[in-house]
């Protein structure tokens, strides 16, 4: 009998340690999910965002494309020779001629086409110690999700 | 006094040269060029803003103003006397212009499906009259509205192209470029010319169609049984045909390219005169149809009506009659 109870005993032992192994595994799973960066190149690191999705990459150009659903952005790198205001002046006359300027900052634009279907930008020039890193966000302005892109730009990190 | 007046010219004068100066500065900085860091930047920018434009018009005038850009890259290449680099823009510039291209052709063959749709629409409508009267009034107005739009749309592809056409003239006519960046330039002028086709030929549609509902709405005015005179579809079309033939008089320099246009359109306009009295003619005839059997029905209600009357009357003196029969008694 006593025997019994003491194979008992170890059968429940060893099912709870097993469980609980299995229950790490999964955690340590998640946070390597989450600590996998969605992209990373030797200026600048994107950690993984919701949504978020690696579009296009041009690795010559150093131009890459992320895309969350109808929000679209354009990272590009630009030495530190050329100013705030030149890059802005530049990605602004990318757009369309019909362009209206919203709010504008020192690192920071956001505008709007002024057509049929309007689409609205924003542009965010961050600092590196190598260069500039500009990021350009187009959204249709019936799709227009502000926090969509905050979270987006809150989650670049500089090398 | 004299002296007063000259410091203040001269004073405006700095001011002006000045402020100049500066604006000149801030384009320099503003422009981007092929050599520009951030030019690839700028066409993912131009491509992202095509792809998140639906309407047809609105991207054939995004790409109209893109291969503007492109052109005007050209011009400072070949100023620069980056002639590899330009070659290279050229032929991104002729890929532009095939786009715009197949953009009018895609929205030309919507537009025929959609008025094909309109057309049997109508005509259901027409065998139940009176009903949707309102919506129709408000969609014709629309209608209009888009018309409007969409002619205002084609004028200024139709200007723009003239205006590169200019250029590449120009640029054609420099001496200091090598063969190879001529055959190209050429080409692109070519092609040039092609869209520049499209545009009139998409135009001349238009007019076929404002010309066409015209007819209807003076028809519709005219109404139930007048066939409409075939001698007024000859005189609008004797009408139209100057007109057409006026907007070809241009400048001396391209006499021959006028002519062969003049010439197409006048041959493309005799074959929509055809085809307007071919179908005004089986318009006619269903509205006379139609007419006929209006003037059935009335006939029939007016039959119904006068034979109700009768009997009415009949009653209401049967009524008369017993009641006298009545007081007799």
């Amino acid at each position: 009998m006593k025997k019994i109870y003491i194979g008992c005993f170890l059968l429940v032992l060893i099912a709870c340690g097993q469980a609980e192994s299995d229950a790490n595994s999964v955690k340590n799973a998640t946070n390597a999910d989450q600590d996998t960066p969605l992209y990373h190149n030797e200026l600048f690191q994107i950690c993984a965002v919701d949504g978020w999705v690696l579009e296009e990459e041009i690795s010559e150009d150093q131009n890459v494309s992320f895309r969350n659903e109808n929000t679209r952005v354009i990272i590009t790198t630009a030495s530190n020779d050329q100013s705030n205001d030149a890059l802005k002046s530049k990605i602004l006359s990318s757009f369309s001629k019909k362009v209206e300027v919203i709010e504008e900052n020192k690192n920071y634009l956001s505008l709007e086409t002024n057509r049929d279907e309007n689409i609205r930008g924003d542009l965010y020039i961050h600092q590196g110690s190598n260069g500039k890193v500009v990021l350009v966000f187009m959204t249709p302005e019936q799709d227009y999700d502000q926090t969509k892109i905050h979270t987006f730009n809150e989650n670049i990190e500089l090398f | 006094m004299n002296m007063k007046k000259w410091l203040t010219i001269t004073t405006l004068s700095v001011f002006f040269v000045g402020s100049t100066a500066y604006a000149n500065e801030n384009e320099e900085e503003t422009s981007i060029t092929p050599e520009d860091e951030l030019y690839d930047t700028s066409l993912l920018i131009e491509e992202t803003e095509l792809a998140f434009t639906e309407d047809q018009i609105e991207r054939a005038l995004l790409l109209d103003e893109f291969a503007d850009d492109r052109l005007s890259e050209i011009e400072v290449l070949v100023e620069a006397g980056n002639l590899e680099e330009a070659e290279t823009l050229l032929e991104e510039y002729q890929k532009y212009l095939d786009r715009l291209e197949s953009e009018l052709e895609e929205k030309e063959n919507n537009q025929d499906v959609a008025e094909e749709e309109e057309a049997i629409e109508e005509d259901d409508e027409g065998e139940v009259p009176d009903e949707n009267e309102e919506s129709t009034e408000e969609e014709q107005e629309e209608s209009t509205e888009d018309q409007d739009e969409n002619e205002q749309a084609e004028d200024e592809l139709r200007e723009n192209a003239k205006q590169r056409t200019i250029k590449l003239q120009a640029l054609l006519e420099r001496e200091d470029l090598p063969e190879q960046a001529k055959a190209g330039i050429a080409k692109a002028l070519e092609n040039q010319k092609r869209a520049e086709e499209n545009y009139l030929r998409a135009k001349g549609k238009e007019d076929e169609e404002g010309q066409e509902e015209n007819q209807e709405k003076e028809d519709e005015q005219v109404e139930e049984v007048s066939l409409p005179d075939e001698d007024e579809y000859t005189e609008n079309e004797e009408t139209s045909e100057p007109d057409e033939s006026k907007e070809t008089d241009q400048p001396t320099e391209k006499v021959e390219n006028k002519k062969q246009k003049a010439e197409e359109k006048a041959a493309k306009a005799q074959e929509k005169a055809e085809e307007k009295r071919k179908k005004a003619e089986e318009k006619a005839e269903e509205k006379i149809e139609k007419a006929q059997k209006k003037l059935e029905k009335a006939q029939e209600k007016a039959n119904k009506k006068a034979e109700k009357a009768e009997e009415k009357g009949d009653k209401s003196k049967g009524k008369g009659n017993n009641q006298q029969k009545g007081q007799q008694r």
